[in-house]
C-alpha cells in the first residue's frame, strides 16, 4: 500500500472517529439521562415489568396498545374475576412480535391473556420506540428482532442520531417540562400509570374536541400479526395459559368513517385467527364525547363502560 | 440497494478498496460482480432479465458490425425490439390492459409482478448502444464482460445518468490508479448528494407529502407551497442520486456525464431541458428528435416532433396519463414558445425590460420556474386518481384568504407552514437558498476545489461542520427511496 493510500486511509479514519464520536459521546454521556429515566413514557416498562414478575399466578394480563393502556379500569376487571390483573399496555407501535417476546416468558399455568391490538398494529412495530425503551430497559434489547445486520447497524445509528437531536435541542432551548399526573397537560409520563398499569395521567386533562378522525389505511392488512398471535396463542396453550382476543375500543366518527375496512380487517381475524376473537368491532364502539384525544383513547367514564363490555364478553367464555 | 442505506455504506468501501486492490485485469469482474449484488439487493430473480438484454445486445453490435446493407437494419431492429419488449412488457402491460378494460373493449386482469428497478434507465443504456455501433460512431465491445460492465456498471445503473457507450466503454480499459485528489473530490460529491437527499429533500417530502396524500383537503396556498417544494424536492432527490452516482464513479476513476446544471436558474424550457436530466433529454434529441427531422422540417410537422417527443418522454418515466400529460405539457410550452416568439420580443421591446438585463433574467427564470413547477404537479399526482389531480390544478388560486386573514399567525400556520413548526419551515426554506447559492457559487469555480484550497485545519472544520449538519438535519426515519427509482 502505498503512502497516499495510507493517508487517506488514516484521514478517513479520524474523520469518521471525530464526527459519529461526537453522536456518541453525546448518547454515552447523556446529560438528560437522570431526567429521561424519571419522567419518559416508554421508562414506565420499568415499573410494569417489575410489577408482573411480583403477580403471582394465575393472574390476567392485558396487553395491546394505547387502546387498552387509556380504556380499561384494571381494578373493575379483578374485582369481577376475583384473580389479580395487570395492564401491560403502553403503544401499539411497539408491535406484536415485540410485546409478545416481552411477556411469554412471565406468563404461567392458569393465567389468562386479553389481547385487543388496534386496527393499526404491525407485527415487526417500530424500532426506533423498541430502542428507546430499550435504552431505559436493557433487557428490552432481547425482544427486538432485527431482519438483517444492516438493520441493526442502521436502527441502533438512527437512534443515536435522534438522541443526540433531541438533547442539542434541549441544550439550545432548555426546553425541559416535569411532567406530573396532577398537571392539566401530561399524559404520556414514567408516572402515569396506576397500580394496575392503567393510563391515568389523562383523567384530570381537558379532551380534544372537536374529537379527530383516526387515521386508517385502506390497504391495512392485519394478516402478519395475526400470525404472530395465533403463534403465541399456540405457545401459550402448551403452558396451560388461556388467550383470547376482543376488538380494540374505536370511536363512532372514526368507526362510520372506517366501516368497509374494519369490515375487512374483521374478516381476516374470522378467516385466520385460530385463538378465541370475542365479540365484533362494533362491541367497543362508544360515542366521540367518551373519548380523550383520538378515536382510541377513552376518557375514565368510557373507559369504565368498555370494561364493563369487555367483562360482559368474558363472562359468556367459558374456558376462562 | 439505496445509496442513502447502510448496505451501501459498507458495500461502496470495501468495493472501492479491493478494485483498487486487484490488478487492473481482474478488475472488470470484480465491479461486474459488485454491480449484480447492488442489483440484487432488489430484487434478484431480476438480474435474468438484465442478463437477456445483455446477451441480446452483446451479439447484435458484434452482427451489425459485421453485416452489410438491410442486414444491419435488421439486427438493430432486432435489438430494439427486444429491448423495448422488455420495457413494453413490464412497464405497459398492465396499463394497456387496464385503458382497454375502461373501453369495455376487454375484459381484464392486470398482471402480477413488481416492476424492476430502473428498467427504462438501462434499457435505454443499452439501446444507445446498439444504435451507436449502427451509426458507426462506436465499435462492437468484444469482451462480454465490459459490455455486461457497460449495462451494468453500479453507480448508474438504476437511475442512470444513461450513458453513451462512446463515453462510458473506453474507460473501462484505462488502468485507474489511486489519486489521492480525485478520490476525495468523488467524496464529496458523494456527500453533497447525499445532503441533497437525505437533508432537503427527504425534509421538504414531509411538507409536499401533507398536500399530495390529502389532496382534497386542500385550496390555494397550501397547493402552491406544497407544489414548489416539491419542485425543489424532486430536483434534490434526482440530482442527489447523481451527484452520488457521479462521486463513486470519479473515485474508482470512471467520469461519468453530467446530469444536471442548475436547471432552475433556466431563462426558458428548452434551456430548462438542456440543464435537467441532461442524460435523457440528448438521448430523446439523438435517437428520437432528430430522427424524426427535428427543427430541419415544415412548421407543423416540426410541432408535432416537439409534442410527440415530450409525450413519449413522459411515458418513458411510467405507465401512466399523469406521466404523459406532464410530458405532453413540456412539449406545449416549447411550442408556445415557438408560436409567441415574436409577440413577446414585441411586447418586450415595448416595455423596455431588455434594457435592464438582471431584471429581464429574473423575470424569465421566474416564467420558466412557474411552467415548470406546474407541470410537476401532475408528475406528483402520478398515484393520484385524475379527479384529485385535477382538484389540485383548478384549486391553486382559490380560497385565497381576506388580507387580514393572511396576516394571522393562524393562516400562516396552516396554509403556508401546513401545521408544520415556524422553525422546521424556516429551515426547509433555508436550505433551499443554501443549496441554490451553492449553484449560483459553483457557476464559476468549483466549491470542492475552492475548499481544497484552504489550509487543513479550515478544511476539517467546514468538513466536521458539514457532517454535523447532515446528521442533525437529516431525517433518517426511513431510508426513503430515490423518486427516479420507479422508472
Amino acid at each position: 500500500m502505498n503512502k497516499t493510500v495510507q493517508l487517506f486511509l488514516i484521514k478517513s479514519f479520524v474523520f469518521s472517529l471525530l464526527s459519529w464520536g461526537t453522536i456518541e459521546l453525546f448518547f454515552q454521556f447523556n446529560p438528560f439521562k437522570k431526567y429521561d429515566f424519571s419522567t419518559a413514557y416508554n421508562a414506565a416498562i420499568i415499573d410494569k415489568f417489575a410489577r408482573l414478575q411480583s403477580i403471582k399466578s394465575p393472574k390476567v394480563v392485558l396487553i395491546a396498545g394505547s387502546n387498552f393502556a387509556y380504556g380499561i379500569n384494571s381494578q373493575m376487571l379483578e374485582q369481577a374475576f376475583q384473580k389479580p390483573v395487570y395492564n401491560m399496555a403502553m403503544h401499539y407501535d411497539f408491535g406484536t412480535q415485540f410485546m409478545f417476546k416481552q411477556l411469554s416468558p412471565e406468563l404461567n399455568k392458569g393465567d389468562t391473556v386479553i389481547m385487543g391490538f388496534e386496527y393499526i398494529v404491525e407485527s415487526e412495530g417500530n424500532k426506533k420506540e423498541q430502542l428507546l425503551m430499550a435504552s431505559y430497559f436493557p433487557k428490552a434489547a432481547e425482544w427486538i428482532e432485527y431482519k438483517d445486520i444492516f438493520e441493526y447497524i442502521g436502527e441502533n445509528a438512527r437512534r443515536k442520531i435522534n438522541a443526540f437531536k433531541i438533547n442539542l435541542d434541549r441544550l439550545f432551548t432548555k426546553k425541559i417540562i416535569e411532567g406530573q399526573v396532577s398537571d392539566t397537560t401530561s399524559i404520556f409520563i414514567r408516572k402515569g400509570f396506576n397500580d394496575y398499569g392503567d393510563l391515568v395521567s389523562h383523567f384530570n386533562n381537558p379532551p380534544i374536541r372537536p374529537l379527530p378522525l383516526a387515521l386508517l389505511s385502506e390497504n391495512t392488512s392485519l394478516q402478519a400479526p395475526i400470525t404472530d398471535m395465533n403463534a403465541f396463542y399456540r405457545a401459550m396453550r402448551v403452558k396451560g395459559v388461556s388467550v383470547v382476543f376482543v376488538y380494540p375500543t374505536y370511536a363512532s366518527s372514526s368507526f362510520k368513517h372506517h366501516l368497509k375496512i374494519i369490515n375487512k380487517i374483521e374478516k381476516e381475524y374470522q378467516k385466520f385467527a385460530q385463538f378465541p376473537v370475542l365479540g365484533k368491532p362494533s362491541d367497543c364502539v362508544f360515542d366521540d364525547s367518551l373519548y380523550h384525544d383520538m378515536a382510541y383513547h377513552l376518557t375514565k367514564k368510557g373507559g369504565d363502560l368498555r370494561t364493563q363490555k369487555i367483562i360482559h364478553l368474558l363472562r359468556n367464555q367459558p374456558n376462562l | 440497494m439505496l445509496f442513502n442505506s447502510i448496505a451501501f455504506l459498507l458495500f461502496f468501501p470495501i468495493v472501492t478498496i479491493i478494485y483498487f486492490l486487484l490488478a487492473h485485469k481482474h478488475r472488470w469482474w470484480w465491479l461486474l460482480a459488485a454491480s449484480c449484488v447492488f442489483y440484487m439487493a432488489f430484487k434478484p430473480e431480476y438480474l435474468l432479465i438484465l442478463g437477456f438484454t445483455i446477451v441480446i445486445d452483446y451479439y447484435a453490435g458484434i452482427l451489425i458490425e459485421n453485416a452489410e446493407g438491410k442486414q444491419r437494419k435488421w439486427y438493430l431492429v432486432m435489438s430494439l425490439v427486444a429491448n423495448i419488449g422488455v420495457l413494453a412488457f413490464f412497464k405497459y402491460t398492465n396499463f394497456v390492459i387496464f385503458a382497454l378494460a375502461q373501453t369495455n373493449v376487454a375484459h381484464y386482469k392486470l398482471l402480477d409482478f413488481i416492476l424492476p428497478i430502473g428498467l427504462s434507465f438501462h434499457t435505454f443504456q443499452a439501446m444507445s448502444y446498439t444504435i451507436e455501433v449502427f451509426r458507426g460512431n462506436q465499435k462492437s465491445e468484444k469482451h462480454f464482460g465490459l459490455y455486461a460492465l457497460y449495462v451494468m456498471f453500479y453507480p448508474q445503473l438504476v437511475a442512470g445518468p444513461i450513458e453513451r457507450p462512446q463515453n462510458i466503454l473506453h474507460q473501462f480499459y484505462v488502468k485507474q490508479t489511486f489519486d489521492y485528489q480525485r478520490v476525495t473530490s468523488g467524496l464529496k460529491l458523494m456527500a453533497w448528494g447525499l445532503f441533497k437527499k437525505v437533508v432537503i429533500a427527504d425534509r421538504l417530502a414531509l411538507f409536499v407529502d401533507k398536500v399530495y396524500d390529502s389532496p382534497l383537503q386542500y385550496e390555494g396556498i397550501p397547493i402552491i407551497v406544497a407544489t414548489i417544494f416539491f419542485t425543489f424536492q424532486i430536483y434534490c432527490d434526482f440530482s442527489g442520486y447523481s451527484d452520488i452516482a457521479l462521486g463513486s464513479a470519479e473515485v474508482m476513476g470512471f467520469k461519468l456525464m453530467k446530469n444536471f446544471d442548475r436547471p432552475y436558474f433556466s431563462k426558458s424550457i428548452s434551456e430548462f431541458w438542456r440543464r435537467w436530466h441532461i442524460s435523457l433529454s440528448t438521448w430523446f434529441r439523438d435517437y428520437l428528435y432528430i430522427p424524426l427531422g427535428g427543427n430541419r422540417v415544415n412548421v407543423v410537422r416540426r410541432y408535432f416532433n416537439l409534442f410527440f417527443v415530450f409525450a413519449i418522454s413522459g411515458l418513458w418515466h411510467g405507465a401512466n396519463w399523469n406521466f404523459i400529460i406532464w410530458g405532453a405539457l413540456h412539449g406545449l410550452y416549447l411550442i408556445g414558445a415557438v408560436v409567441t416568439q415574436k409577440p413577446r420580443d414585441y411586447f418586450n421591446r415595448i416595455l423596455g425590460i431588455q434594457k435592464i438585463p438582471f431584471l429581464f433574467k429574473i423575470v424569465q427564470a421566474s416564467t420558466t420556474f412557474c411552467l415548470v413547477a406546474f407541470a410537476w404537479i401532475f408528475f406528483r399526482g402520478n398515484y393520484l386518481e385524475m379527479s384529485q389531480c385535477w382538484h389540485l390544478v383548478t384549486h391553486l388560486f382559490s380560497n385565497w384568504p381576506s388580507l387580514n386573514e393572511f396576516l394571522t399567525f393562524e393562516y400562516f400556520s396552516k396554509n403556508i407552514f401546513l401545521d408544520f413548526k415556524v422553525n422546521e419551515f424556516l429551515l426547509a426554506i433555508a436550505l433551499i437558498i443554501f443549496m441554490e447559492a451553492i449553484h449560483y457559487q459553483q457557476r464559476n469555480s468549483s466549491i470542492r476545489q475552492i475548499i481544497t484550497n484552504y489550509s487543513l485545519l479550515v478544511r476539517w472544520t467546514i468538513y466536521f461542520i458539514f457532517a454535523m449538519l447532515f446528521l442533525t438535519l437529516g431525517i433518517f426515519d426511513q431510508p426513503a427511496k430515490f423518486i427516479y427509482f420507479q422508472f
